[in-house]
């Protein structure tokens, strides 16, 4: 058992926690970089495809905004009261009396969760893009948390 | 490798827009508001589903990282396995044996680098070689999930595990001749805000059981469109649909099947196919273009 978990004969080499000295670099990067012409090639061709790609990205963005700033001015000339509303910033940190009042309706596990979503406040169970799905796949039996006057007593 | 990464960047330097930019189409109002009628103003919820799967790499991207890597390891030094490993153990003998395969695949098969690590092929004692002990290992894991849903090849469009890299968007069919399908909407009650009148209006048409978190008080769009003479809303006349972002966490839309009769999770082209034309024309700025 001993004699294959630690066999005996094994080479001897000096080493550091920082690697080892390696005199075939420069072979190896030759095997990886064939010629100059070709490198230069596939690195401006990079620079492109990564500029096709950013600025793809910032003109949708910017049409987004653009279509949000225009919802907003004509916001300003249809309603002013609905204006101030949506110009308005939520403080998460300062509850309003609705929201506390609606928060007392609730209790353990059912008012952290209600916590969870008061306005203002990132959902921290927003689902990362991940390589492959869940195996369990999507959740579809959520149900709203129940109100402590829902609940039925004991068991 | 090297020469489809070359072929690959010959053709992407050729073609300058390796992305379709598109262009930003204003939005025209319809502002003839007669004296004696009122706008109706009405407020809409973009419910999203954001991605769940991370994109797939253009072919170049992936050719160009691996190019990446293996000039990364041509240059740096090999790991010290005697600080990370104990010296001669079992561990230490299966990572020479992964590394001296990657080296391999990096450089060809032929390049025998000058400082080896200690691999050993045939087994001691009669025993299976540690190669063919990984082979086994590697036949006994398990295989990660398909990153094509069931729901893709059946084309449910009522699923949510559908087309996972991209954002779905909720779309409701109401019972009516024209308009049909439309993102959740109603009309605003007196002293109600907007951004609550569209969380409201999305949970009586489309029930409670949705996990939903809305992005700001903000409207990211509107669209602006007059009632036709013979309206039952005969005290408007039009209607002005402002619209608000919100995501779908957990949970799944149940419409009453009263005003709602189906609904739909659907990417931005397919939205394309099931809306009106001018409803498209003021919906398509708002929406992400994967």
């Amino acid at each position: 058992m001993r004699a294959a978990l630690y066999p005996p004969s094994r080479l001897d080499r000096s080493t550091a926690p920082t690697g080892l000295h390696r005199p075939d670099a420069p072979a190896a990067l030759e095997r990886v970089i064939t010629s100059r012409e070709a490198h230069e090639t596939i690195q401006r061709a990079w620079v492109v495809f990564s500029k096709a790609k950013r600025d793809a990205r910032e003109a949708e963005l910017k049409r987004k905004f653009d279509c949000m700033k225009r919802a907003m001015d004509d916001l300003e000339k249809t309603d002013g009261r609905l204006y101030r509303i949506a110009t308005s910033k939520p403080d998460p940190r300062a509850t309003d009396e609705e929201t506390q009042e609606m928060l007392k309706q609730y209790r353990g596990v059912e008012k952290r969760a209600m916590e969870a979503r008061i306005e203002g406040l990132f959902p921290r169970d927003l689902r990362i893009p991940t390589d492959t799905p869940s195996r369990d796949g999507w959740n579809y039996d959520w149900k709203p948390p129940l109100k402590t006057s829902e609940k039925s007593e004991g068991f | 490798m090297l020469l489809e990464l070359f072929q690959l960047s010959q053709r992407c330097l050729t073609r300058q827009q390796a992305f379709p930019r598109r262009s930003i189409i204003h939005f025209n109002g319809l502002a003839t508001v007669a004296a004696d009628k009122k706008t109706r103003i009405v407020a809409s919820t973009i419910l999203n589903r954001a991605p769940i799967l991370t994109p797939t790499p253009h072919p170049f991207e992936k050719e160009y990282y691996a190019y990446q890597e293996r000039i990364a390891r041509s240059i740096s030094s090999p790991l010290p396995t005697d600080v990370y490993f104990k010296p001669g153990s079992l561990l230490e003998r299966r990572f020479a044996l992964e590394e001296r395969q990657r080296e391999k695949d990096a450089f060809g098969q032929d390049f025998t680098p000058m400082i080896g690590l200690p691999v050993e092929d045939v087994g001691k004692g009669g025993g299976k070689s540690l190669a063919d002990q990984l082979e086994e290992e590697a036949g006994l894991e398990e295989k990660p999930q398909q990153r094509t849903h069931r729901a893709d090849v059946e084309k449910d469009v009522r699923s949510l595990d559908r087309a996972g890299e991209r954002n779905l968007y909720l779309l409701v069919k109401k019972d009516r001749k024209k308009d049909t399908w439309k993102f959740p909407q109603g009309g605003v009650e007196k002293n109600e805000a907007l951004h609550k009148a569209a969380v409201r209006e999305l949970k009586e048409e489309c029930g409670p059981n949705m996990d939903v978190w809305m992005v700001g008080r903000q409207p990211i769009g509107h669209y602006e469109h007059p009632y036709a003479a013979d309206s039952t809303k005969s005290e408007y006349n039009g209607a002005k649909v402002y619209f608000f972002k919100g995501h779908i966490l957990a949970g799944q839309c149940t419409p009453d099947d009263k005003e709602i009769v189906d609904f739909a999770w659907l990417t931005k082209e397919e939205i394309q196919k099931y809306v009106e034309p001018h409803y498209w024309e003021a919906v398509k700025d708002m929406l992400s273009d994967f």
